[in-house]
This record gives C-alpha cells, structure tokens and sequence, in this order.
C-alpha cells in the first residue's frame, strides 16, 4: 500500500508556506525609534534582540501545518494497493450478457472491457480497441491482483503487434451477444485464415527447396501471422484461394501464369538470369521481372546459393519473402479468440508503479482535516488578538 | 556684543515687567540684629527707597520721607539689596526631549527661556545674577554681577550650551557650595528626574539659602498620548526597550504622577518653593509663581 501523488507539481504550493515564516517575522521591523527621558517609569518590556525573533511559535507552526496540507491536497494525494489483492474478472462487450453476469458472480471486482472500465451491472458498452485495452487493464491494476478475461469467439479491435502483458491472464470464451457486422468480416477475411501460399517444384531435390522449406517452418512458427504453404509437384492443381505460387523450375506452368493473370503474385525461383532489376525499394530480395507475352512474374535467377543471395542467411529471410509473395502483412484485425489467446506472451514488467484502477481518494478526507485545523487556527488566531492587553 | 534676541521673547519681557523676585529669607543683615541700628547710621551706603509692601517691618519705614509725601517708603542699604539669584540649570540630556507633535519645542528650550526671564527680572531690580550649568558631569559656572553686560555674557552661555550627558557627581558640585552664598535667591530649572539635584535643592534650602524649582515635563511624558508599538530609547543611559504604547499608558501615567508626587512633597517637606510646568503652558505663569509673592501663587500647575 503506497501513497502516489497524481499531480506532483501541486506541491510547488509549499512555498506558500513560507509566508506565515516571514510574516511572523516581519513585527519586528515596525517598532519606531523614539528618545524618551522618561523611561525609568515605564513597565519593563521586551529588549529588542538583534538575532531573528519568531513570534508565537505555537500560531506558526499551526498555520505552516496547513499550507502544507493545502499544497497536499493540491497534489492529488491517492492511496494505492489498498484491500489486499482482489480478483478482477473483464468481460468482452461482444460477450452474451446473461452469460458475462453469471460469469461474473463471484468476483471482487467485474468490470466490463471497454474505456473506463465500467462495472458489469451497467449496460454492455460500445467496444473499443480489445488489444489496448487488455494493456491498460494489465497496467493499472495492482500487480498483486488476479485477472481473468471472458472474450467472445471473434476478437475484434487488434493490435499490429502480438498482445504481451506483465502478469499471467486466465482466458475464458464465451457465446458472442452480436455478431461482427458482415462487411468488417468481408474486408479482413484474409486475416481470419492464415494466408495460403501454393509452392509448386520439378524437381524435390533442389537445392532451393531446403531454403523455402525453412522458410515455411518459420512462418508457420510465428503464431500472430502464420501463412500455409501448400507443397507439391509441378504438376499438381494450384489451391483456389492461393495467393501466390512459388515456382521452382526453370519455367513456370501454364496454370501458374494464368493465376498470375488473375492476380495472384508468382515468384520463380530459377531460370535464366533475364529480366529487369526491381528496385531495391520496392523489394527486399533481388529479384528480376520478366515478361513473357500478357504475363509478368518475378523471378530469382538460379544458382539459390548464398554465395549469389547472402540474404538467404539473413534471419529475417522468410519476412522478406513473405513481403515480397503477400506485401507488408496487414494488422489483424479479427481473429479466433483461441488463436488470440494463443498468440499473448507474457512480457517482464518494468518497475512501475502499476495501479489507478482501484485508488482510494484522499483528496476528500484531507479537505476535512484542513477545514478543521483552518477553524482551529482562525479561533486561536482571534483568541490571542482579543486577549491582548489593550 | 548684542543680546541674543531670539532666547527672550520680547512679550514675554514685556510682561515680566511687573514681576519681582521676593526674597522669602531675611537678608543677611537685617533688621533684627546689629544691622537694625546701622539702617540709620551714617557709614552703610544707601541704595534705595522702596515702596513699602506688606510685610515689612513697620521700623524700616523711613518718615522722614513719609512726612515729605505722605506715602510710606522703605529705605534699603547697599547689602541689603546685594540679593543674589542663582540660576541652576539642569543640562543633562533628559532636558533634550521634545513632543513628537511639535519637535522643535524641547524642554531645554523652555528651560533657556526660563532662565532668561529671571536674568532679566533680577537685572531690572539692580540684583547681581549668577548661571550654573549641570551637564556633561561637570558643572559649567558664570559667577555672578550686574549689569547689561553681564546678562548679555549669561545669554551667550545658555545660547551656546547643548544638554548632554549626566548630572555631575558629588565632587564636581562642591564647587556649587563654594559659589552660591548663603541668602541667595536659586531657582533651579529642570526637569525634576534626577534625584540628585532634587537632594542638591533640599541641602541649599536647608542650609540658608532661598531655593524655588521648576520641573519641565513634556507633553508626551505627562500624557503619554502615544499609540502603536514603540521602541523607546533613554537618552542617557542609551536602553532601548520595545513596547506598545497603548497596553503601557496607564501603568506609566501611575508611575510617573506617583514619582512627581514623591519630587513635591520631598521640595515642600524641605521649604523650596516648586512647580510643575508642562510644555504647553505659557512661560509667564511659572515665572510669576515661583519668583514672586507667595500669595499670589495659589495652586498654579
């Protein structure tokens, strides 16, 4: 349990404080000189001192106690990490919400997964961005809580980048209350499946093989943009919903040219070394492009050594080809919640303090106490005036 | 060398006209003893006829005189009108003090004026007048005479003087007891505070000699109309003390009516003839009551 101040430059109020110093000093100063021979008959009164002389000690001190708090009060003070560790349950607002409200029973703290977080017996909210908001979730509640996220089947609202959080997440699915509107899922439908990308060789042996099988293992190890290879002979009919051919050979099919006719992005690897340079800005590898008649494809010249492509053993070799058959992989919008899932990592956590979620105020309970010590001080302060000898 | 015009006003000379310093003690060699049979002897200079005036012995008159005009007049010799005023004259530097609302009047001014007064009435009346200045520890002496001259020389002393310092000590006023004669008329002019010329007074007094006092308070220090913090600082002991005005007022009022009271009835118990004078108060009146005849001073304050 922390103390944290939410506006720290509040407590530039503190040199208020010094006010009260200078006044209680300041009497001093207005005592005027005056020659008087008949002072012998005068009561015995203070010497004036020459060191500096504070006035009322008890007084001041009072009053620098409340302009202390004052510039407190003004810093937002918060008490973090209060109640021990809690368990939160977050609901996707896609979730059924008879479903999420039977989910939620027995939870400390049931909050729907939308901005502000609000508690799952209000109304289920309009949806935000899923992925930021498991992050802020993850960052603003106290670190010793635990968190469990109830998702819909269909995520919505991804990130570009794999969802890691600070802490272990347990996920549950759950039936979806409204479905995701048809056009959305018309636009990313290439992201609910991995893309699929037809390999097609006349010869299994070639040395290129060994160079495209790796890369096909690295991308199907990479869970957030996995891509499916369809490995077969050249003779072989192309899958329909292939979005490019790998041709190794030293010509491509006729299949394969009229697939790349229709849009489909074809990458020989082999042949002849004819052709024009694509430019480096345009491509990651080397590549030629070749016109043959109505056809164009891109092609790598054989021999697929390193020694002629030193970017065969650069280790980021499998996303330059990607790029080059699919283009930049877009950010995923939707996905499978089970692949979602599968694709969260869990991250080291900087030292923060993490917290927000559940802070109690101080702000209001502090305003009482100085309005107490205010009246305290306004009482003493009129005391002492009227108690003066006049 | 011309009279410093601007120490006697000349009002205030014009009714000190009529003002007389009475002796209260016989004079040395008066009408009881063996003078009474030198009053018509040949041998004793005759100085003047004087007008009779109650209280007189009715042998002084003279009526030889009396059968010439009918009136009665007194005859005086020569040491019967040597009087003597002695002016003694408080220069320490609690004479400085001044009202806040009018600075330029002090009392030392006061007291100069004072002083010039009685000069002036004892050179009127033919009388030998002598200064003594008690400031700066020391005691500054102007032995005395007559004349215009003389009065001029005494007016440039209390010109030139300034009040500072302290009342001077035992063995700085034995020159004092060697100076003033016994029978002579002093009036001490001060301000009443310090209360060794209080003892100085009840001394000359007891020892044969006519004493009259006046004590000059200022304005301030007998009202203490003052309001505010104040840091009051003694003139001449250098305190300092820091007090409001407002809270002190009564408890100095007390005290300071209380040390006045304790001055008159130590000059009374004695026989010196004393007054109170305020700053605000014309200067005639105190001239009038202390110098002349007793009658006439009736309770003046």
């Amino acid at each position: 349990m922390t103390t944290v101040l939410l506006y720290p430059l509040g407590l530039a109020a503190l040199a208020a404080a010094l006010l009260p110093v200078l006044l209680h000093l300041a009497r001093r100063r207005m005592h005027r000189r005056l020659p008087f021979a008949a002072m012998r008959w005068l009561p015995p009164g203070r010497a004036p001192r020459r060191s500096l002389r504070i006035e009322e000690p008890g007084l001041l001190a009072l009053r620098v106690l409340l302009l202390t708090l004052a510039a407190l009060w003004l810093a937002q003070p918060v008490l973090r990490g209060w109640g021990g560790s809690q368990r939160w349950i977050a609901v996707a607002p896609e979730v059924d919400p008879a479903h999420a409200r039977q989910a939620g029973a027995g939870f400390d703290r049931a909050v729907w997964l939308a901005p502000g977080f609000p508690r799952l017996s209000d109304p289920a909210p309009a949806s935000g961005v899923l992925a930021s908001l498991l992050r802020e979730l993850d960052a603003r509640v106290p670190e010793a809580d635990r968190v469990e996220v109830l998702l819909a089947d269909r995520v919505d609202g991804l990130d570009a980048r794999a969802l890691r959080l600070g802490r272990d997440v347990t996920w549950h699915t759950g039936p979806a209350a409204r479905s995701i509107p048809a056009d959305r899922e018309a636009g990313d439908r290439e992201t609910l499946d991995p893309p699929l990308v037809a390999l097609r060789y006349e010869d299994a042996q070639a040395p290129a093989m060994r160079w495209l099988r790796a890369a096909a293992d690295a991308w199907s190890a990479n869970a957030g943009r996995k891509v499916r290879v369809d490995e077969a002979a050249a003779g072989d009919a192309l899958p329909a919903d292939a979005l490019a051919i790998i041709w190794v050979g030293e010509a491509p099919g006729e299949a394969a040219r009229a697939r790349a006719r229709d849009g489909a992005m074809l990458l020989q690897l082999g042949g002849p070394g004819e052709g024009t340079t694509v430019d480096a800005a345009a491509a990651p590898l080397p590549v030629l492009r070749v016109r043959d008649g109505p056809d164009a494809w891109l092609r790598m010249p054989d021999p697929l050594q390193p020694a002629q492509y030193p970017q065969l053993l650069d280790p980021g070799f499998p996303h330059m080809l990607r790029e080059i058959l699919l283009g930049a992989p877009a950010p995923p919008r939707l996905a499978h919640a089970d692949a979602f899932i599968e694709g969260v990592t869990k991250t080291p956590r900087h030292a923060m303090p993490s917290g927000g979620l559940r802070d109690l105020d101080l702000q209001a309970p502090l305003a009482v106490l100085i309005a107490l010590l205010f009246a305290l001080e306004r009482a003493l302060a009129t005391g002492r005036r009227l108690g003066r000898p006049r | 060398m011309a009279a410093p015009s601007g120490l006697l006003p000349a009002e205030l000379r014009a009714r000190l006209r009529t003002l007389a310093i009475v002796p209260r003690l016989p004079p040395p060699h008066g009408p009881l003893g063996q003078n009474a049979s030198h009053q018509r002897g040949a041998g004793l200079e005759f100085s003047r006829y004087r007008a009779y005036e109650q209280g007189d012995e009715p042998r002084r008159i003279d009526w030889k005189l009396y059968a010439r005009s009918d009136r009665y007049y007194v005859r005086e010799a020569e040491s019967e009108a040597a009087l003597t005023v002695w002016v003694i004259l408080d220069a320490s530097a609690s004479m400085a003090q001044a009202d806040i609302d009018a600075p330029e009047r002090d009392k030392w001014r006061a007291a100069r004026v004072l002083a010039a007064g009685c000069i002036e009435v004892a050179l009127r009346q033919g009388d030998r007048f002598g200064l003594l200045l008690a400031g700066e520890g020391a005691l500054q002496s102007t032995p005395p005479g007559t004349g215009p001259r003389h009065r001029d020389r005494c007016l440039l002393v209390l010109d030139r003087a300034q009040p500072s310092g302290a009342w001077p000590d035992e063995v700085a006023l034995r020159a004092a007891w060697s100076q003033i004669a016994p029978h002579a008329v002093v009036l001490m002019v001060g301000d009443g505070f310090e209360p060794r010329a209080t003892e100085l007074a009840t001394r000359l007094q007891a020892t044969c000699r006519d004493v009259r006092s006046i004590a000059i308070s200022s304005v301030d220090e007998r009202m203490f109309a003052l309001d505010g913090p104040y840091q009051f600082e003694d003139p001449e002991t250098g305190a300092m003390v820091e007090l409001d005005a407002a809270s002190v007022r009564a408890s100095y009022l007390e005290r300071f009516a209380g040390a006045r009271r304790e001055l008159e009835r130590r000059l009374a118990a004695a026989g010196v003839r004393h007054l109170e004078y305020v700053l605000d108060q014309p200067l005639e009146r105190p001239l009038r009551a202390v110098l002349g005849e007793p009658r006439l001073h009736a309770a003046v304050r």
